[in-house]
């Protein structure tokens, strides 16, 4: 009886004691399901696929991928809404009026947490890269990929907000203590970002939607712009403008070939865009591809800017425009100045190729064969005019390039120009003219307005308006117009000008955005200065 | 003590003569006995918790020594006068797993004793010849009744004793529950009793079959209460603890158990689900943690359980046990910061196999509807709406505002109420079965479910199987295996017709098109502005959801050391999940772009919980110990992978066939976690006055920083019983008191996995026509993560007065929760959004009343009354965050992003203020803003409005809140009626942003132009409101329009009709019963959206109101 006592409480406690045995980091937590930055920045691949990353927010600043909400109607406010272009149509919204802009505006607090993604997701790289494996050379590069970035990033910042954080370390730890920095401080850490870059991206386009050096040289050119050095300026837009491997297209060319239409118009046609299409312009395109994993982002630029002509009737009240592919499907949040409309046209309305009726239509035509005005200009009754009858930039529009032929976001899917020749040309007149020489800038300019059968413009005419005239018709739709009048410290003087909604309501410290009150909010470790005015 | 008393000294022991009145001579009176006699009583309670299964094998032993050997194996006590015991013969006996009764049966067989079973206490007599002559003298006027007793569920009751007032005759209820005596005549009057039930008395009158009901005695000292790891008497307890018995509420269509919670228990909140299958939200004692889950820990029959509420039937569920202070959740440590709520399913409870069957039916219609502009009011809001965006607005002209389609609808005069095309009445129905019992060693429980809810929105339906299969097996009497099983089927499948789209559908819509999909005009007025409310219903969506769970148990009470009993759980639960959908070329606009889209997501996951109890109990004269040790462990993993496909060439295999998708992308995620707990718990106990608990647990969760991943919580409690003081005994108003304190410290580590990891994030781009993975990291590591620890003090009081009519339960506490888990929100500045992290500290205080009253009961017109009565209040108040003063002002800084103040409540509201409407003539309007805006309130008076103007608004947690309920038993017929309110009181507490009703172009971050709006009074020129801002109003400043959320709720009422023994018989039942309930009758609040508990406004579901019908029998 005791032994068998004895036994059964040694198997008992033996029992348990062996399921008490724990195995040893049964604890220890590794990440198996996702990826961690110490198993991704070990070698070339995990640096490259982060680079990957970079390019992909370099394309939300036009798209509305990383924006809240309505992101398409906000983004029409850094493109043109409430610039010398035109305005939001209701007259109110997205920088129509600008007395309701605050702190806690949607965009400038979307564009401004994007911004700073970027700047971070560059800094990982730039410091992870040091302590990281790679070769020299390696490093080298890869860090001029993301020095690019960084600047491309702080080249928005600074030119909307001004002073701005800067930041040039991975962050850690969670950080409440951001200060603004002088813009000087922001601009010289952009100029030695883009050097490095220059001097380490590759020089060949790789034409694929890759970087290369001569995109670096553009933004290092417009910088030094900024910081008065105008013969650097000119210098490192000469690099690219001499590079041999750019040149202006002159011949129509690419996908729609055979469709009547001008080379300007070809430009922005679907498959134009990367130097494998014959495009020479080009320097660095963003990428998009319907149905394509990592091309397929809301780009609404057709939804922004082409009227809202869906809703025009005939003198029967039949619709008098049906669903088409040529039409896409246009809402008319963006409506054009006369500045943008008529103004800057008129020296060449009927030569300038840029004003053809390909590129600028002013005219709409009843495509429903049951109305008794079928093929006929539609005429709107009055009150659609506002948003459903102006001129439709057709840069914002994919004829043969809409997914079964109609997209009802009014989505493009056709590559985004990030960069390209032209704008270098213009980056160069403007230094040209802000160092006093008219002629050379009045010698670029006409590159490109021989280019657009524009006539010559006199070295006399050259004056920054006019450069920004030029900028307008060379650039609609595809300059962030706001970022361009920031940065001259020109929007207050041109709204006032040209815009005659939001003339009434803005003044001069709108040529700033303001810093978005939740970034105010949650930087409890310092205080993050508003902006003057707001 | 006694049952020591009784084996050291052998002594006898005599009952009190008043509590055993039938006894007589004076051999019984041994008065000094009295005071041990009455605790007797008190270890009544263990009887439910004690084997009555009864092995007994031997030759001519005396009778004595098979008592002591009964004695072992039931712990039924045996009271006898030695002197008496002379007279026994020697017993022949060998039985096995027989009944108690039936084995004493056999040991009285030819004894000139006999006894009597009072309890756990079995009182030896002598055999009286009383009977014979009783027999004699009235033989001619005898009557035989005969009668059946069953508890208020139905179950029959064995070893029930009924006894015939003034003369001691006493008969006993057999196993099913059925029993016979002879009353002299109609006016004798029998008295009832079981141990914990209350005592009832019935007057023969003309009945001689009798259907006896006995009710669960209130008080229920008896009831054995599960702590966690283990049981204890009620009366042992020294925590804070709740037990809810389902029964009350069996009648109300609660498919979920947390919906049989509501408004049940102090301190315990309960949601109303709004959709069809929808787990209710529950948090106990208020809010400690703000990002970590408020959840608290479910426990099922003894083990934590990982998965679902919602795979658990509540049909199987036989209580619920809250354990809210932190002593009594100190077994769980760091899963107990919220609470935790231990859930018992079913046993078997009688000899003879039961089955039961219940089934109801109901319909469901919305509570509450916010209503929309019918066809004239919405041709006013397009005028109204031109006008206020400065376009022509001629009401002659109205068709050109309109779309061709609508404007040919309205010549003609069509129009379509969208709302009542997406919201129907609903239909619900239970079915389920049951059968239970016990046979030899083995107690069963065995039920099948199937319920059916349809949404009251249009194919918003829910669907549940559930099996249970519970057995235990006494294997031999010092060993038992336990095996549960429970497997559920939940379907989802099928999208709901959208209310978004319904509400903001032009009344001019066109609802069919011959060549749409299904019928249906895809695009209503002719162009994408809105689609179809109904379209999304073709969308062939597959969602199904299944859990198989099981606890396999074993239970060895050590032979050799008394009171050791070693106990392993193992359990395991694997949940599936697979949501398939196809959306294609014709219903939906984005399935039309591209070009079909197929989904197939398949989620697996695989829980086990080890846990290892060594527990000793035992007690010494007049001390007892409960020891428990626990070593656990707990592993869960998930696996899951999600296919997609688009552009399809045909439509032929739809998601089962993604292959032959043009563009395919896959997806798939791995996560494990785990756990390991060492818990030690010393329950001590004095002379049943004082009790007092120590628990110590140390937890390690994975999901914590390296070198955070254990803590450890102790606490200690004390209750001390007043009324078992000796001082105590002469105040007979007061049955019971008992007053409980405790101190200590609960964890929650409900952050999940990885959480201390910075974590990369995968995203893609292309490079010309070549897809490349994108990666970025997309939060930051944290090194210190670690627990939030609760550190609560408790006092309450449990009482019992009025002889036993009232019962209840106070309980006060104080708590700090220190190092917040939270999602600190992060500049955006530094590129991240948030981290999860430890912060501050958070104070909570609240009280809780239980209070429960027999205000009436006559036995004899079967009449009775029940209240009950429950009151909650918690405050919380921030008095830590991150302890930096950065503007020196000497004060801590607030977290104005978070929202978080010192010195507030963590449900603040922080914003501006509005007050009314900017109206026309008004003098100051701030540039930015036009007359029918709302006014924003210039705190400061500085004449501007600035981020300073912002102002702590109100609370989104409650005051207090409370619930009244009533049962009413009017012979076969019951009744139940629960009020359930939660109210804010002063200061703005308890409101809810109602923005989106209050402001008609709210849904819509732009205007209102295209779509129909809710019918509000809206601001106009002409038509000036203080309420509602102009149709087009866009805030340029963000602000919440708050309404206050306090409500009364006629939450539930339930009838039911429990047919006679005379109808059961003809048809050969054992028990049937019809009920019918409603639910969400009534709500009074001011609350202008749909539900003021929810918060819930037009872009939510409304609530759903219920009746059903349904009927119950068993046999």
């Amino acid at each position: 009886m005791i032994n068998y006592n004895k036994i059964f409480l040694s198997i008992l406690f033996l029992g348990s004691l062996l399921i008490c045995a724990c195995e040893k980091d049964i604890l220890k937590e590794e990440p198996e399901g996702f990826l961690g930055p110490d198993n991704t920045f070990k070698d070339k691949a995990g640096f490259e696929s982060a680079i990957a990353n970079l390019y992909r927010l370099g394309r939300a600043l036009r798209t509305v991928e990383e924006l809240s909400g309505e992101g398409d109607k906000k983004i029409t406010a850094i493109y043109g809404a409430g610039t010398d272009l035109g305005w939001y149509w209701d007259k109110k919204l997205n920088y129509g009026d600008y007395s309701i802009i605050n702190p806690t505006d949607g965009l400038a607090t979307d564009y401004w947490n994007l911004l700073f993604k970027l700047v971070k997701d560059c800094n990982i790289i730039i410091t992870r890269l040091e302590t990281s494996p790679l070769s020299e050379n390696d490093k080298q590069v890869m860090g001029a990929y993301a020095k690019f970035f960084r600047a491309y990033a702080y080249r928005f910042l600074v030119y909307l907000w001004g002073d701005v954080p800067l930041i040039t370390e991975e962050i850690t730890r969670p950080k409440f203590d951001f200060v603004r920095a002088p813009k000087s401080e922001v601009l010289s850490l952009m100029i030695s970002d883009l050097e490095f870059a220059v001097k380490y991206l590759p020089v060949v386009n790789p034409g694929n939607g890759g970087l290369a050096k001569a995109a670096a040289d553009h933004f290092l050119a417009e910088t030094y712009i900024s910081t008065g050095e105008f013969d650097k300026a000119i210098e490192a837009a000469g690099r690219v403008i001499n590079d041999g491997q750019y040149k202006l297209m002159t011949n129509r060319f690419g996908s729609l070939l055979p469709k009547p239409g001008d080379v300007f118009w070809d430009l922005f046609r679907i498959g134009n865009q990367n130097k494998n299409a014959g495009n020479t312009e080009s320097i660095l395109v963003w990428q998009m591809e319907f149905g394509l994993p990592g091309g397929d982002v809301a780009y609404t630029f057709e939804r922004e800017w082409a009227p809202y002509i869906e809703v025009l009737v005939d003198s029967d009240k039949k619709k008098a425009i049906l669903p088409a592919d040529s039409l896409g499907r246009g809402v008319g949040f963006f409506t054009p100045s006369p500045y943008m409309e008529t103004e800057i046209w008129q020296s060449d309305f009927q030569n300038d190729i840029r004003n053809s009726v390909y590129n600028m239509q002013r005219e709409f035509y009843n495509n429903n064969p049951a109305s008794r005005e079928f093929g006929k200009v539609i005429k709107p009754t009055p009150d659609l005019i506002n948003r459903s009858y102006h001129v439709w930039v057709k840069k914002a529009s994919s004829p043969h390039g809409h997914p079964q032929g109609y997209d009802v976001n009014g989505r493009l899917y056709t590559d985004i120009y990030a960069l390209r020749l032209a704008e270098t040309y213009l980056i160069r007149a403007e230094a040209y003219f802000r160092k006093g020489d008219k002629a050379k800038a009045a010698d670029d300019l006409n590159v490109i307005r021989t280019r657009a059968k524009a006539t010559p413009v006199d070295p006399s005419k050259v004056d920054i308006n006019y450069i920004l005239d030029e900028r307008a018709r060379e650039l609609v739709g595809e300059e962030p117009r706001r970022l361009t009048l920031s940065r001259m410290g020109v929007l207050y003087e041109r709204v006032i000008k040209y815009n005659a909604v939001s003339k009434a309501s803005i003044k001069p410290f709108h040529n700033l955005l303001p810093i978005p009150q939740n970034a105010i909010d949650a930087n409890s470790g310092a205080e993050l200065k508003q902006n003057e005015g707001y | 003590m006694y049952q020591t008393a009784l084996r050291e000294n052998k002594l006898s022991l005599i009952p009190h003569p008043k509590s055993l009145s039938w006894l007589s001579g004076k051999t019984l009176l041994r008065v000094k006995f009295l005071s041990i006699f009455m605790l007797a009583a008190c270890l009544h309670l263990c009887a439910s918790g004690i084997a009555q299964q009864v092995t007994i094998s031997t030759k001519n032993a005396p009778l004595t020594d098979v008592f002591s050997n009964i004695r072992k194996q039931t712990g039924y006590l045996f009271v006898y006068d030695l002197q008496m015991m002379g007279s026994a013969k020697k017993v022949n006996i060998s039985v096995k797993n027989v009944s108690l009764i039936d084995a004493l049966n056999l040991c009285f067989k030819d004894q000139p004793l006999t006894y009597i079973i009072e309890g756990n206490t079995v009182v030896i007599r002598k055999r009286e010849k009383t009977d014979n002559s009783l027999n004699r003298v009235n033989i001619a006027s005898l009557i035989m009744i005969t009668g059946t007793v069953k508890d208020d569920l139905g179950a029959v009751l064995q070893g029930a004793s009924i006894t015939l007032l003034g003369t001691g005759k006493t008969v006993q209820t057999n196993s099913k529950g059925e029993f016979e005596i002879d009353v002299p005549d109609n006016k004798a009057v029998l008295r009832i009793t079981m141990i914990g039930y209350e005592a009832q008395q019935i007057v023969v009158d003309k009945e001689i079959s009798l259907n006896i009901i006995l009710v669960k005695n209130l008080k229920a000292l008896d009831e054995v209460v599960v702590v966690g790891y283990g049981t204890q008497k009620k009366a042992d307890v020294t925590g804070s603890a709740a037990r809810i018995t389902t029964d009350k509420t069996s009648d109300l269509p609660n498919y979920n158990v947390m919906q049989s919670l509501q408004g049940r228990a102090a301190g315990l909140t309960v949601t109303s689900p709004d959709r069809p299958g929808e787990s209710p939200q529950i948090s106990i004692r208020g809010t400690n943690s703000i990002s970590a889950s408020t959840n608290p820990l479910i426990v099922l029959d003894g083990i934590i359980y990982n998965g679902s509420i919602s795979d658990i039937n509540a049909n199987d569920i036989s209580s619920v046990d809250i354990l809210k202070d932190a002593s009594a959740a100190a077994v769980y440590g760091s899963r107990a910061a919220n609470g935790v709520l231990l859930i018992t399913t079913k046993m078997g409870t009688t000899g003879k196999a039961q089955f039961n069957f219940n089934t109801y039916h109901g319909i469901q219609r919305p509570d509450n509807l916010v209503k929309v502009l019918d066809g004239p009011g919405y041709l006013q809001k397009v005028l109204d709406f031109r006008e206020a965006t400065g376009l022509e607005a001629d009401p002659s002209k109205i068709d050109n505002y309109l779309t061709v389609v609508e404007a040919e609808n309205h010549k003609n005069g069509n129009t379509t109420d969208w709302m009542d095309k997406v919201i129907q009445t609903a239909y619900m129905n239970n079915y389920h079965l049951d059968i239970s019992g016990k046979s030899g060693g083995t107690n069963y429980y065995i039920s099948g479910t199937h319920f059916k809810q349809d949404g009251i929105v249009v194919n918003d339906n829910y669907k549940r199987t559930t099996l249970n299969l519970n057995l235990t097996n006494q294997i031999t009497d010092w060993y038992s295996i336990t095996v549960k099983s429970m497997f559920s089927s939940q379907d989802l499948s099928g999208r709901q017709a959208s209310l978004t789209n319904a509400y903001q559908q032009s009344p001019y819509g066109n609802f069919y098109d011959a060549n749409g999909p299904g019928g249906y005009a895809l695009l209503p007025v002719g162009d994408a502005v809105g689609v179809h409310p109904l379209a999304n219903t073709l969308i062939k969506n597959k969602d199904t959801r299944t859990s198989l769970w099981g606890l396999f148990s074993s239970n060895l009470n050590v032979p050799f050391i008394p009171g050791l009993k070693w106990t392993l759980n193992f359990s395991s639960n694997l949940r599936n999940s697979k949501m398939n959908e196809y959306i294609d070329k014709e219903s939906s606009t984005a399935g039309r772009t591209a070009n079909g889209i197929g989904n197939k997501n398949i989620f697996e996951s695989l829980d086990w919980t080890l846990d290892n109890i060594l527990n000793y109990k035992r007690t010494f004269s007049k001390h007892s110990v409960d020891i428990t040790f626990l070593y656990s462990r707990e592993r869960n993993r998930i696996d899951s992978s999600g296919l997609s496909g688009s552009n399809f060439f045909t439509e032929a295999t739809d998601y089962n066939n993604l292959n032959i998708a043009q563009v395919q992308q896959v997806g798939s995620n791995y996560e494990q976690q785990n756990s390991i707990a060492y818990m030690g718990r010393l329950n001590y106990g004095f002379d049943n006055r004082y009790a007092i608990t120590f628990t110590a647990r140390k937890d390690g969760f994975s999901g914590f920083a390296e070198n955070n991943k254990y803590a450890v919580f102790p606490s200690v409690a004390f209750a001390w019983t007043i009324t078992n003081e000796k001082f105590m005994e002469k105040i007979d108003l007061l049955n019971y008191l008992k007053l409980r304190v405790s101190y200590g410290r609960n964890g929650n580590q409900a952050v999940g996995r990885y959480q201390s990891l910075a974590r990369m994030v995968s995203d893609q781009y292309l490079f010309d026509q070549q897809t490349v993975t994108s990666v970025y990291v997309n939060s930051m590591a944290n090194d210190d993560l670690t627990w939030e620890t609760t550190t609560t003090k408790n006092i309450g009081i449990d009482f019992i007065i009025l002889d036993q009519r009232i019962n209840g339960t106070v309980d006060a506490y104080s708590s700090n929760t220190t190092d917040i888990l939270l999602r600190r929100a992060l500049p955006q500045t530094s590129g991240f959004q948030e981290i999860f992290t430890n912060v501050g500290q958070v104070h909570n205080q609240g009280i809780e009343i239980t209070f429960n009253s027999i205000n009436i009961k006559n036995d004899l017109r079967k009449f009775r009354w029940e209240t009950g009565l429950i009151f909650t209040l918690n405050r919380n108040r921030i008095d830590k965050l991150t302890g930096e003063d950065a503007d020196k002002n000497g004060r801590e800084d607030d977290d104005i992003r978070n929202e978080w103040f010192i010195g507030e409540s963590l449900g603040s509201i922080y914003g501006y203020k509005t007050d009314g409407i900017y109206q026309q003539n008004e003098a100051s309007i701030p540039s930015g803003f036009k007359p029918g805006d709302f006014r924003i309130v210039d705190v400061n008076k500085d004449g501007k409005l600035t981020p300073e103007d912002r102002l702590i608004l109100g609370n989104r947690l409650p005051n207090y809140s409370f619930s009244i309920s009533n049962t009413f038993r009017f012979g076969n017929f019951g009744f139940y009626v629960l009020v359930n309110s939660i109210q804010g009181g002063h200061n703005n507490s308890y409101v809810g942003n109602n923005y989106a009703t209050r402001s008609p172009n709210a849904p819509f971050t732009s205007f209102t132009e295209r779509f129909n709006i809710q019918d509000v009074p809206y601001w106009t020129p002409i038509r000036p409101s203080n309420d509602y801002p102009r149709i087009n109003y866009n805030p340029t400043l963000p602000h919440p329009v708050l309404e206050d959320r306090s409500f009364i709720r006629l939450q539930d009422i339930s009838l039911s009709y429990t047919f006679g023994k005379n109808v059961l018989d003809k048809i050969r039942l054992n028990n049937l019963r019809v009920y019918a309930s409603a639910k969400n009758l009534y709500t009074h609040s001011k609350w202008t959206g749909y539900d003021p508990e929810n918060a819930s406004t037009l872009i939510n579901f409304p609530l759903m109101r219920t009746y059903t019908i349904g009927i119950d029998f068993k046999f």
